[in-house]
């Protein structure tokens, strides 16, 4: 577990560390006359990634003035540049004891640990540097690398999701938050699979997984596993629906969409669902009663709208069509196939004005996007 | 096999009419009869006529026999296997003339190289097929000064400078070449001195008179940017992927080469009015297929435009005589150029014909595997849907990804039927890893054949109609002929892998028929056995590839066309009565 955290994010603070470490910690020696040229040294070294050397002028000045704790900061951040993160954690320690930067000590000695596979030790240490410095994602992130490592998983993604905030696209964020989800959807499984292993949510979920994967021959005899255990699931028929549907395997669909709203009859989704379906096949009549119980359902979906307006533009009620439609462009102004259906209506109706500027619309969002 | 303008099938005794022509005589028709012969078949025609279409659903059934061994038409082709560029996949097309004049279809075929073969100049020549009338072909490609040899995607067929005689024009990655009938059985390259030599990679071409002069114009649909020294690499990037499966890259990602209009000077020469009309694709489309025609019922040309995932353009002709800026693009609102949800889907081949008897033409575009045909239904008023579900091809279509298509009424029942020739872009399909769920999606595909059920409907027969069609094949292009003149129409389909396929309509019991040739862009109205029937000589349409310039029109049991009616592109009319079923007639432009 701890060999999976080592890999994760290691890359990602460490530019950005080096620099705030060195800006914040570069220490201003007393015996400056003596030490001054020690600690240029140290930092030429540095910039050359030649961190042993550095290391070693260093550990000079320390035995010159051992109260430079700040530089035995410095010593121990190129112990683990130098990756030799026993010694750094040793060096951070003493820093800390000596009343060093609290925060970039504790950070790099937390990453140290990490290091190491001592999560446990680790982890006070990075959540003191988090504390410190509340709005830096960088302890944040690690402090959730030691909780995924400690299989603290709840407080893993609490961490995440604060640094995703801050940083929605950081692709080491999102693949550790990724990890962290697989995690505890793995551990929801397995205690479903404990309390009761016929039980058909253990089918539905690996359905789920699987149709997720793209593997539509297993989600499907998954799927059918969980209504055998329980006809009357709500949801899982559509689910087949959507899957016959995409296959291509039109009978089967519409027969799934059909058992959805027998088990289901209120579900305002499967009945916009098994609408659409209907209308793409062009059973015009039948998807109409379907969209027309959809939308009157949950007035509020703009899909379900949008799919009435063109049904009924094909049954060619056309002022009806334009209503239903400018309502869909009223709940959700985005959805371009809203805009494209009230053009289309428009135009039909003989409002060529107002079907130029819909279509104006359709472009717009479909250049946006 | 025998001649078109034979006897009928249902006997020469009773079937003896004189037309009545409205206006002026026409030439062919001239057998005046005696009175009480008349009303014997008058009687007959009634009773006949009593055959309705509908009753024909159990009756005819469409067969077609492979005869391409036998026909001696073949094509040495240099393929790849795993066709890891864009461009190894996309050709190539076939085409039916009577470059001869003897009256008897010959046939031209494109020709394709793989990129190696490209850049080491090893090239295919395409390949020019003399007709010998007894179901044999001798390849004059050669003689005839034909035998182009470079990247060869498509070819379009018309008499562009009102000689009589059938040009070519090739369709080509690189410079398009122009092809001009020497009328002696040659042809001499003009493409420098017409001005056409589109050096883009172009696809399909189209012509049509759309201003009215009298001379054919043409339209070029150009499909990608593309550099064979800047090749993406197969199956790397966002574009190289199908599913799960590493393939060739794009179109997605590439940038759209622009269409072309010619204006045809007529004097040898054209002038490039691609922007000025405004059918430029400034958008930069994916071209693959052209189709012309009066979609709006105003007398004048409009043009239809298939893109590759990409909405469709339907460029409304804005008037004869108006010149520059003729054009206005009306796709989206129309309805034809997206799916009804509005999303844009691989057109590819375009079909063109009116299949539901309502006197408006009809649009059938082939697409993608998993996106179904489209049938957009011509409502009027500039109004399209997409029918291609409540017509019963939608379903079926969704396992196919379609090329070449087209209407002809194979049974000649008075009811367009649907053609579609299919194969997959990318062989790769056929690897086992490839979802189990896919739909079918192989990357052999065998054509698609849809009886027209005279409701507005159609039934797939595919199974029915012959080893020929249910063959898999990479299809690409796609044509159609009466190439043997027995009166039904014939298919002549491209295999990417493979070479030419000579389908020979071979359907039993079939109706009477009448052939009309007329200028390109006439419009050709036959009433008979209760049908009125809508159709236009064209020199355009399906994928890549051209057709006969002539327009078939199946009578089911009637033994004479009531009425024939032709609006030429220049507006005038003319209208001949009680034509006799079962020949070919020719009204050529000195009649307009």
């Amino acid at each position: 577990m701890l060999r999976l955290a080592h890999h994760i994010g290691v890359i990602f603070p460490t530019a950005v560390l080096l620099t705030c470490l060195l800006t914040t910690t570069s220490a201003q020696p007393r015996q400056a006359g003596v030490v001054q040229p020690l600690y240029q040294k140290a930092r030429e070294a540095e910039a050359r990634k030649d961190y042993r050397e550095a290391a070693g002028y260093y550990e000079q000045i320390l035995k010159l003035d051992p109260s430079l704790h700040s530089l035995r900061a410095n010593l121990g951040l190129m112990r683990y540049l130098n990756e030799e993160y026993d010694r750094a954690a040793r060096e951070f320690r003493k820093a800390l004891a000596g009343g060093a930067n609290l925060y970039t000590a504790h950070l790099f000695l937390g990453l140290s640990l990490l290091e190491m596979n001592q999560t446990a030790e680790a982890i006070p240490h990075l959540e003191r540097a988090a504390r410190d410095k509340p709005q830096d994602s960088t302890a944040r992130f690690h402090l959730a690398r030691a909780y995924y490592g400690a299989e603290r998983h709840q407080d893993a993604l609490k961490q995440l999701e604060a640094v995703r905030e801050k940083q929605p696209d950081d692709a080491e964020t999102l693949y550790l938050l990724g990890r962290v989800h697989l995690k505890l959807s793995l551990a929801s499984y397995d205690r479903l699979k404990q309390q009761n292993p016929e039980h058909y949510r253990i089918y539905q979920l690996l359905g789920e997984n699987y149709e997720v994967q793209g593997l539509h021959g297993p989600a499907i005899a998954n799927y059918r596993k969980a209504l055998e255990r329980n006809p009357k699931a709500h949801g899982i028929h559509l689910r087949l629906a959507e899957l016959y549907r995409a296959a291509g395997e039109l009978d089967k669909a519409l027969e799934a969409y059909r058992r959805e709203l027998i088990i289901n009859p209120t579900d305002a989704y499967a009945m916009y669902k098994a609408g659409a379906f209907l209308l793409d096949q062009g059973k015009l009549d039948e998807a109409a009663q379907y969209l027309e119980r959809s939308v009157g359902a949950d007035p509020n979906a703009a899909p379900a709208r949008v799919s009435y307006g063109r049904c009924l533009l094909e049954q060619n009620r056309l002022q009806e069509a334009i209503a239903q439609l400018r309502q869909a462009v009223k709940l959700d102004a985005g959805a371009a196939a809203a805009w494209f259906q009230l053009a289309r209506a428009y135009q039909k109706a003989g409002d060529s004005v107002a079907a130029q500027e819909a279509l104006r619309m359709y472009d717009k969002l479909k250049q946006e996007n | 096999m025998k001649p078109s303008t034979s006897a009928t099938k249902t006997g020469d005794d009773l079937t003896h009419y004189e037309p009545q022509v409205e206006g002026e005589r026409q030439g062919m028709l001239r057998i005046p009869l005696p009175w009480f012969i008349c009303l014997a078949g008058w009687l007959t025609l009634a009773l006949m006529s009593m055959w309705p279409a509908k009753a024909l659903e159990q009756q005819p059934k469409i067969y077609f026999e492979d005869v391409t061994e036998k026909s001696g038409l073949r094509l040495e082709r240099i393929t790849s296997a795993e066709k890891r560029y864009l461009i190894e996949t996309m050709g190539g097309g076939v085409a039916f003339l009577d470059y001869d004049r003897d009256g008897w279809l010959d046939v031209y075929l494109t020709n394709t190289p793989t990129v190696q073969s490209f850049k080491s100049g090893r090239l295919p020549a395409n390949r020019l097929y003399r007709n010998n009338h007894n179901g044999t072909f001798t390849d004059v490609s050669e003689t005839a000064g034909v035998a182009f040899r470079g990247w060869s995607l498509g070819v379009s067929v018309a008499d562009y400078n009102n000689d009589g005689a059938a040009d070519l024009y090739l369709t080509n990655f690189g410079p398009n070449v122009l092809y001009r009938n020497n009328g002696d059985g040659t042809f001499t390259d003009v493409t420098k001195q017409a001005g056409v030599g589109d050096a883009r990679w172009s696809s399909s071409s189209g012509w049509a008179d759309y201003d009215g002069d009298g001379w054919l114009d043409l339209f070029v649909a150009n499909y990608v940017e593309y550099d064979l020294n800047q090749l993406p690499e197969y199956g790397r990037g966002r574009y190289c992927l199908y599913k799960s499966l590493e393939v060739l890259c794009g179109p997605r990602g590439m940038k759209g080469a622009g269409d072309a209009l010619y204006h045809n000077n007529g004097d040898g020469t054209f002038t490039d009015v691609s922007k000025k009309a405004g059918v430029g694709d400034e958008r930069g489309h994916y071209g693959l297929g052209v189709a012309w025609g009066d979609f709006d019922d105003d007398g004048d040309q409009d043009l239809f435009v298939a893109n590759d995932t990409q909405a469709n353009y339907l460029y409304i002709n804005q008037g004869v005589g108006q010149g520059a800026g003729a054009f206005r693009e009306a796709g989206l609102l129309s309805g034809a150029a997206l799916d009804a949800n509005g999303k844009a889907r691989a057109g590819m081949g375009i079909a063109v014909g009116d299949y539901d008897h309502d006197g408006r033409l009809d649009i059938g575009v082939t697409n993608f595997s998993e996106e179904a045909y489209a049938l957009f239904r011509n409502q009027g008023a500039g109004n399209f849907t997409d029918a291609a579900f409540t017509a019963g091809i939608g379903k079926i279509s969704l396992a196919y990804l379609g090329w070449g298509l087209f209407f002809g009424d194979f049974d000649n029942d008075g009811w367009s039927d649907l053609f579609a020739a299919n194969g997959h872009v990318y062989p790769q399909v056929d690897r086992p890893q490839v979802d189990q769920m896919d739909p079918g999606a192989r990357y052999r595909q065998r054509c698609l054949v849809f009886r027209n059920l005279g409701r507005g409907n159609f039934a797939d027969v595919t199974a029915a109609a012959g080893a020929g069609v249910n063959t898999p094949r990479a299809h690409r292009g796609a044509a159609l002929g009466d190439y043997d003149n027995d009166g039904d129409l014939d298919a002549l389909l491209m295999d990417l892998d493979g070479g030419p396929a000579l389908l020979e309509n071979r359907g039993q019991p079939r109706g009477n028929y009448l052939r009309i040739k007329a200028p390109v862009g006439a419009r050709i109205t036959v009433e008979a056995a209760g049908m009125k029937q809508v159709d236009e000589a064209r020199a355009s349409g399906s994928y890549q590839s051209a057709s006969e310039q002539v327009a078939h029109f199946g009578l089911g049991g009637a033994p004479v066309a009531e009425r024939l009616g032709v609006r030429f592109p220049n507006g005038k009319t003319r209208t001949l009565t009680n034509v006799k079923a079962n020949q070919l007639i020719t009204i050529d432009k000195e009649a307009q």
